[in-house]
């Protein structure tokens, strides 16, 4: 069985007016037919004939408790022998087996897919490595450790229960936290999808950092998108905004989602099959450095409003000099936050455009253009703007109007005259980014961002979970890598949602509620969040979210109690796999 | 070659790691018979009791290296697992090196190999289990250590008191934590053996103490105790009076 699991309906199958995907209908194993166990004994490759007695390995596997048929073939998972394979469950009415020959993992899949034609159970099967872990490299005492492990395997396949996939219905609407240029993109793209959206931002108006902002990115204009897209989701039918609000409450898991939104007009709950976390980052805004004072001293983003502009600029600046990683790549800041190069190199030339006559100077530690936005270096120099070099260890002085500054390019001091300072600062997440994370349980790294945990492992792990990590709350992202990260985001979620199921293997732990003393233990252990302790008429008991179970078994091994099993691992399983081996 | 040892590997890490060596060919001794789990996290104290009990001379457990599983904790736990077994195991007066948990990427053919035959060898210098009545006594109550609801709520809650806090807030150093589970493994085995003993046949403090061969004042310590959680109770109307195991 599914086990407990609360919030998530358990189903027994896809929404019959979908499209099923596999028949949920099966026989039960042990019930009605033998429940004895055919023994496969494959006899391919040299050292499998060398070192291997076929005819003793038969005889003995037949003297095992339990086994109802030994066939040796040439080959089982080659075409002939799955026919034999088919032949004998037809003829003997045999349910559970144990091939004995190639590895678990290379060849699962042949025999649980063939036993699946055959109309019977996939987990009523197991194999024992004779092959790679036996023949090939035991020149001596192979055949013991062949008899004991097909011992084994027989014990354990005594003792299988069938199992199902788990199947969760999935509620047909999404969850977008942040109005940031990725939430917007987000929120078109699922409503796009016909699904409808709830658009949840902390501020009082959407758009996130680049709300206001100017100028261009490699040809879009992201401040003018995001008022764009805004308008167009607000007159959308599919989509519902709350603005001034936040996300307080989650429960239940991936499908199946109950949210709790901090709504001006009072706390809403919502049912949502898909939450997608698009909060954003925010330039992080320097304190006193430099004397900035957001008018002869600013920072890019308040420059971009003087270069943009309507005629608020008191008089033309004469030399413009911009400083990069200014509080940032330090030791608070230490990473790059990979966008500011380019806003300042684009600034620039859009400076030396707009004032022909005015000199820009960009002081840099490494200029981190990324990918296209390379070019916009030689647009730069092209336009007149000059570069300077400068080590961190003696980052440029400002004296009066002047900056001075040890060029490392060419190797001695140079001095600038300057009327308007423009610094590059790094960036922080977004103002919603801790306080979404920590309701929806999900890590945060050092400086508040919410990168993927295990990318070589596991990549896109949240998006197993449910939630859907997009644009710049991962990571500082240009506009155009967040709006490609949101609609890739999107039409993941979309896809689940328009399928309106979740489907998971059912090798998961399950909670006997009658022994579970609600220790609360296996929560601690789980590194999935799967396991919580609820609770229930019966006291406090823990269950597991299935959907979110990767069935490692680590709650249930250390259960103080044994209330947990893990399906296809059992303690029932396992403890007779034990003890045959050491039998022959 | 009749010694056997068991291997619990996961089929992540020690079993792909034993499918790359005989792609390879790289031989290991034979001796060897494995059980594969989804994660070495599944791995119970008590399965590896069992092994040594079932006949087998040692149990190792084959896993990912840490920080690389795919299921995160999971082999943390393993390791951790491990330990409190060897301790229990020294505390019997067996070898503590008769389980060993080895974690090695999914590619180290070689590295599998070699671990296989390492462990192997120290079981044959090590020699056999001692298997006699008194012997096998000793392990069977180690196991009922192992399944006892204190002692796995301790290795469980003993990694999360060291990485981060106990209910005080106190962050208790790794090596005071294993001075303080030898203590409590060592309390709770004597305890166990009271409850076997008497699980045998009902006995006096004094024939209990005789046949454990412990002190008679600790042993009536651990009675009153035993009595005072109810695992215990007075048999009859006896003089002296005789105790055994409330069933449970």
């Amino acid at each position: 069985m599914n086990g407990s699991s609360t919030g998530v309906t358990p189903c027994c199958g896809p929404d019959p007016a979908g499209q099923p995907a596999f028949e949920p209908a099966r026989s039960g194993g042990a019930e009605g037919r033998s429940a004895r166990i055919g023994v496969l004994i494959c006899a391919c490759g040299p050292e499998m004939r060398e070192r291997l007695d076929f005819e003793a390995l038969a005889s003995f596997t037949s003297s095992l408790e339990a086994v109802g048929h030994v066939e040796t073939h040439p080959a089982w998972c080659l075409r002939p022998g799955l026919r034999r394979l088919r032949e004998i469950v037809a003829d003997k009415g045999i349910e559970r087996f144990v091939v004995a020959g190639c590895s678990y993992r290379t060849h699962r899949h042949i025999f649980a897919a063939a036993l699946e034609r055959c109309g019977l159970n996939p987990y009523l099967f197991e194999i024992a490595n004779i092959k790679e872990q036996c023949a090939a490299v035991h020149p001596e005492g192979a055949m013991a450790r062949a008899m004991g492990q097909m011992a084994m395997a027989v014990a354990q396949v005594a003792a299988l229960q069938p199992l199902e996939p788990i199947f969760v219905q999935c509620e047909p609407r999404a969850l977008v936290i942040g109005g940031s240029l990725s939430g917007l993109i987000a929120a078109e793209t699922l409503a796009g999808a016909g699904i409808e959206t709830i658009l949840v931002e902390q501020a009082d108006s959407l758009g996130g950092s680049l709300r206001g902002s100017r100028g261009t990115w490699l040809g879009i204009d992201p401040g003018g998108d995001v008022e764009q897209r805004a308008a167009a989701l607000r007159s959308n039918s599919l989509i519902t905004i709350h603005l001034s609000s936040n996300l307080v409450r989650v429960a239940g898991g991936p499908g199946q989602f109950m949210v709790t939104v901090r709504t001006p007009d009072g706390d809403k709950d919502l049912r949502v099959g898909a939450i997608v976390l698009a909060t954003g980052s925010r330039p992080a805004l320097p304190r006193g450095v430099y004397g900035h004072d957001g008018k002869r001293v600013r920072t890019q983003e308040e420059f971009m409003d003087l270069l943009h502009g309507e005629a608020r600029v008191p008089e033309t600046p004469l030399s413009i000099v911009m400083i990069q990683c200014v509080g940032s790549r330090d030791a608070n800041l230490p990473y790059c936050s990979r966008v500011c190069c380019h806003d300042a190199v684009r600034n620039a030339i859009e400076a030396r455009k707009k004032w022909p006559d005015t000199q820009v100077a960009i002081l840099f530690r490494d200029l981190e253009m990324s990918c296209l936005t390379e070019r916009d270096v030689k647009h730069a120099l092209e336009a007149g703007v000059t570069f300077h070099r400068y080590d961190p260890a003696s980052p440029p002085k400002i004296q009066g109007q002047r900056v001075s500054v040890v060029d490392t390019l060419l190797g001695r001091r140079v001095e600038i005259l300057f009327d308007l300072l423009v610094l590059s600062v790094g960036r922080i997440p977004g103002e919603g980014t801790a306080g979404a994370a920590r309701v929806l349980n999900i890590d945060t790294d050092a400086y508040g961002f919410v990168p993927e945990p295990v990318v070589r492992l596991r990549p896109q792990e949240y998006a197993g979970r449910g939630i859907y990590v997009t644009g710049s709350a991962h990571w500082p992202a240009s506009p155009e890598e967040a709006s490609y990260q949101a609609f890739e985001m999107a039409s993941r979620a979309a896809m689940v949602l328009q399928r309106g199921w979740l489907s998971t293997r059912p090798i998961v732990a399950t909670v006997d509620e009658s022994r579970c003393i609600g220790c609360g233990l296996c929560v601690s252990m789980c590194g999935f969040g799967a396991i919580s302790v609820e609770q229930t008429e019966k006291g406090r008991k823990a269950t597991v979210q299935t959907i979110l179970c990767k069935g490692c078994g680590t709650c249930t091994a250390g259960c103080p109690v044994f209330a947990i099993s893990s399906a296809f691992y059992s303690d029932a399983q396992i403890a007779p796999a034990i003890r045959a081996a050491v039998m022959p | 070659m009749s010694k056997k040892f068991v291997g619990f590997v996961c089929e992540w890490g020690g079993y792909t790691a034993a499918d790359l060596a005989g792609f390879r060919r790289v031989a290991y001794p034979a001796d060897l018979r494995t059980i594969r789990v989804e994660c070495t996290g599944r791995i119970d104290p008590v399965w590896m009791l069992d092994a040594l009990i079932e006949g087998a001379e040692g149990a190792i457990i084959i896993g990912c290296p840490m920080g690389d599983s795919r299921h995160e904790v999971g082999n943390f736990r393993a390791q951790e697992r491990t330990r409190w077994v060897a301790k229990g195991l020294a505390l019997v007066g067996e070898r503590p090196d008769r389980v060993r948990a080895a974690f090695l990427p999914s590619e180290d053919a070689e590295g599998y190999a070699r671990t296989v035959e390492e462990f192997s060898r120290l079981l044959d210098t090590l020699g056999p289990i001692d298997r006699s009545e008194k012997g096998m006594e000793r392990l069977r109550a180690l196991r009922e250590v192992f399944a006892s609801e204190k002692i796995r709520w301790l290795v469980g809650q003993g990694q999360n008191i060291t990485e981060d806090a106990d209910a005080f807030r106190e962050k208790i150093p790794p090596l005071e934590l294993d001075a303080r589970i030898e203590e409590v493994l060592r309390d709770e085995y004597r305890r166990v053996r009271v409850l076997r003993g008497l699980r045998r046949e009902p006995m006096s403090v004094v024939a209990l103490a005789t046949y454990l061969e412990l002190p008679a004042q600790t042993v009536m310590r651990d009675v009153s105790d035993l009595i005072g959680i109810g695992r215990l109770a007075i048999e009859g109307h006896a003089d002296p009076p005789l105790f055994r195991e409330v069933a449970r």
